[in-house]
């Protein structure tokens, strides 16, 4: 089955451990949130996965081959979208992303098609033959997601996509990403952009130099706050408490607010208000975004 | 290891150095002005000859050894000299070459996406060596091929010609090439810690005493010239393979991506 697999992996530059104990498994066609603050080892990880870089121990499996042993196999199914773009400003747009794409032995005929889809896709077909130094920083971006996927890679890294972009330019990238996900690409995102991650991401690992959670964001959400259900009701408070205690809940009333922590089912608890002359005014879930489990989590 | 991954880092760079109006001039008018002069030298010389009763005794010995007429015996002195002396357009053309090579990549940050694609540390390496050598070795002859067409032209003269001798060959074979090897290897490991091309060429310029003290050895020691142009030549692959062995340990993907700011 194609996945990248990452067992035990640890890095350290001399005396300095980056990253300690990192276990991870990623399915195809997944998009996998890599969260942390500055200095988390997120570029590390990219950077030990993409095979420019070597674990100090540690086994990771990508494709089902041994990263130690295929590095050159796993860089060529593999595509990178690094932190800053790195073009030869005064090469062209074609002739940067031709470079980098025999490098992938892509073959002329093949690459001018690629060329030709990918510009027009991301909007650079007429700017094409200009030198890369004279593209503003969404339009160099957009041209380091073509390099990244031009030699159709099956896994694909990308290193704050949307880092200092305009809100279009960052659309336009997060629409790519899910794009990716319906091609089957599996993508790994690092990301400072906790919206952008609750926004595209089936699964999200929150980093700091080792794995502190990892799952959905409603599985983290439900593991750092408890799954909490609010009622608003109109009546009186002390009536409330007796019916609830009676149903021997874990619960809290704040106002005109019930609290249910860790139900699973409220509809029971609703009819027991009701049928005791309590006015059920609203009932939802409490929402916490990945932003706040995130600071709950690296606090 | 993969040629052609080689060959496309050869190409790219030398197509990139080709777009730095600075280098591309620098790389032909030095070269030109060089020869122009040492040509011009040697025409002087030539029109101005005396005889060798006039020339110091310490190169009495020396100028007795060359099996030519007085005033043959001056020329063919001279130009050999300087011919050594054209070492330095190489050297010259090597750092400046290299050194824009690996700063270029580090101003423009595309170390990693170079390292992220297939191609392995020896290719990349290879590439970098390549590129400057070529162009700087094409060069090169084509200054010695004029210098060594316009010498002869002289000493036809004389009723002889000059070139090609068995220490031009020694020279254009083996003294240029690793001389020549060893300064882009040299570059190459300044470059790796210098963040802009001139400061790794002022650097690398340190490898242009060792020619000057050849030149002005050569100039005192002609009768060695064989055996101390293969003798120096022995000395500078030697320095080739050391530093090759250093140079490549910094072309280690994790020394170029964590190091190499």
């Amino acid at each position: 089955m194609k996945m990248i697999e990452v067992i035990n992996m640890e890095k350290k530059f001399g005396e300095n451990t980056v990253l300690s104990n990192i276990n991870f498994k990623i399915g195809k066609g997944e998009i996998f949130g890599y969260l942390g603050p500055n200095g988390a080892g997120k570029t590390t990880t990219i950077r030990i996965l993409t095979g420019i870089i070597e674990p100090t121990s540690g086994e990771i499996y990508i494709d089902e081959h041994d990263l130690k042993n295929d590095k050159k196999y796993i860089r060529s199914i593999s595509g990178l979208l690094t932190e800053s773009p790195g073009f030869y400003e005064r090469f062209n747009a074609v002739e940067n992303i031709s470079f980098f794409s025999k490098l992938y032995g892509i073959d002329e005929n093949e690459l001018n098609s690629r060329i030709s889809f990918y510009f027009k896709m991301f909007g650079l077909w007429d700017q094409r033959l200009q030198p890369v130094g004279t593209f503003s920083k969404g339009m160099k971006q957009k041209l380091a997601l073509i390099r990244s996927i031009i030699h159709d890679p099956d896994y694909i890294y990308l290193d704050e996509p949307t880092a200092s972009l305009d809100p279009e330019t960052s659309n336009v990238v997060r629409s790519f990403i899910k794009n990716l996900k319906g091609q089957g690409k599996t993508i790994f995102l690092s990301t400072h952009n906790l919206n952008e991650a609750e926004e595209v991401c089936d699964r999200v690992a929150i980093l700091n130099r080792k794995i502190i959670d990892i799952g959905t964001p409603d599985e983290l959400k439900g593991r750092i706050f408890g799954r909490k259900i609010i009622i608003e009701f109109e009546g009186e408070e002390s009536k409330v408490r007796s019916i609830l205690s009676g149903l021997n809940l874990n619960f809290s009333i704040d106002g005109n607010k019930i609290y249910l922590i860790n139900v699973e089912r409220s509809p029971s608890i609703v009819k027991a208000l009701v049928n005791s002359g309590i006015d059920v005014l609203y009932v939802y879930r409490e929402d916490h975004s990945l932003e706040e489990i995130y600071m709950e989590m690296v606090k | 290891m993969d040629i052609k991954n080689v060959l496309i880092m050869y190409r790219k760079d030398l197509r990139e150095i080709m777009t730095l109006r600075t280098v591309k001039y620098s790389i032909i008018i030095f070269p030109v002005i060089f020869l122009a002069i040492l040509l011009f030298i040697l025409y002087f010389s030539y029109i101005n000859l005396g005889s060798v009763n006039g020339v110091p005794n310490i190169l009495n010995s020396t100028l007795n050894s060359i099996p030519y007429s007085s005033k043959g015996k001056i020329f063919y002195y001279l130009s050999m000299n300087y011919l050594i002396f054209l070492s330095i357009v190489p050297l010259s053309l090597a750092s400046t070459i290299s050194s824009y090579s690996i700063v270029g990549e580090k101003q423009q940050k595309t170390i990693e996406p170079i390292l992220a694609t297939p191609i392995d540390d020896r290719e990349f390496f290879l590439g970098k060596l390549l590129a400057p050598l070529v162009p700087t070795l094409g060069i090169t002859y084509a200054v010695i091929a004029i210098y060594s067409v316009f010498s002869d032209f002289i000493t036809y003269n004389y009723g002889y010609i000059i070139y090609p001798n068995i220490p031009w060959f020694i020279v254009v074979i083996l003294f240029i090439p690793f001389s020549t090897v060893l300064m882009i290897l040299f570059t190459l490991l300044f470059s790796s810690r210098a963040i802009d091309p001139r400061s790794s060429q002022q650097f690398s310029a340190i490898i242009l005493i060792p020619v000057l003290v050849i030149f002005f050895l050569s100039m005192l020691i002609y009768s060695l010239e064989s055996i101390l142009l293969i003798f120096l030549t022995a000395i500078v692959i030697v320095f080739d393979f050391i530093l090759f062995k250093i140079t490549i340990e910094i072309f280690n993907r994790e020394n170029i991506v964590t190091r190499w700011k």
